[in-house]
């Protein structure tokens, strides 16, 4: 089941308000996924980023959501648990009449992984 | 549609991604630039919540489909083994109605637009049925 929170990452730390929030997560290199991603060579999956991300709204905005789209999600360094243990994910909320427009990226220190840019939807 | 050119087992020879994260059980055709594939969801995929399978689940089967693209030409132009692809970048991502359930078979059209050294531009469209569930536009690096 697709929930990674206390499985994929744990929270180390978070803070934030109104619409800009950071978490700091540890990643969990002995987590199940990198048994397929791949043998032996892990690296932490694209799309288990993007969970991450919205797992960390829905924590920010005490809602479940749905990704409705993604205009662009920029993959710029290869993640790996074993190397990168901590990552920070940045969210900016901004609140529409309908969902949410997400500005979110995934850094440690100097280094970014992943720039995202989405619209998520209430459930 | 014809026999499948790929199914079940077989499908490994074009991907390095394993359980629980292979997300394509078949590859029904191959044109010169692009590809038809399908995954049927089972009850226990890694990315089903609450019974749906979600939007990560959706575009790792895209991404995975058009790395078996890459794959099977790899292995009918020179044998050589899949290689592994990543996800360099996802653009106009759209979910165009419900996410898809458990026990539903997606049927997945990737079309290469254009490809730069080692950089596969392609465009993805998911369905169920006549449905269209989700397209995007991905590049892929391998």
């Amino acid at each position: 089941m697709l929930q990674l929170n206390d499985k994929y990452f744990s929270v180390v730390s978070k803070e934030g308000a109104d619409n800009t929030f950071k978490y700091r997560l540890h990643l969990n290199a002995s987590h199940e996924v990198y048994k397929g991603h791949f043998p032996g060579n892990p690296i932490s999956p694209g799309v288990c980023s993007i969970q991450t991300i919205r797992e960390c709204c829905e924590d920010a905005l005490h809602n479940r959501l749905t990704i409705r789209s993604i205009k662009l999600c920029r993959f710029s360094a290869l993640l790996t648990p074993t190397r990168c243990t901590e990552i920070t994910v940045g969210l900016s909320i901004t609140p529409n009449a309908n969902d949410y427009t997400v500005v979110a990226d995934i850094t440690n220190g100097d280094e970014t992984f992943v720039s995202f840019k989405g619209t998520l939807e209430r459930q | 549609m014809d026999k499948p050119l790929y199914k079940g087992e077989e499908i490994k020879k074009l991907l390095n991604q394993r359980a629980p994260i292979l997300m394509v059980d078949t590859l029904y055709e191959v044109s010169d630039n692009g590809a038809t594939t399908g995954l049927t969801i089972e009850a226990d995929n890694f990315f089903n919540l609450d019974g749906q399978f979600t939007e990560p689940g959706l575009i790792e089967h895209m991404a995975q489909s058009a790395s078996a693209f890459v794959g099977y030409n790899a292995i009918k132009s020179n044998s050589s083994a899949a290689p592994v692809g990543y996800i360099g970048e996802i653009k106009n991502f759209k979910l165009a109605g419900r996410l898809p359930k458990a026990g539903d078979k997606l049927l997945t059209t990737v079309t290469v637009q254009s490809v730069v050294m080692n950089i596969t531009l392609f465009t993805a469209e998911t369905k169920t049925g006549d449905t269209t569930v989700a397209s995007c536009q991905m590049k892929l690096s391998v």
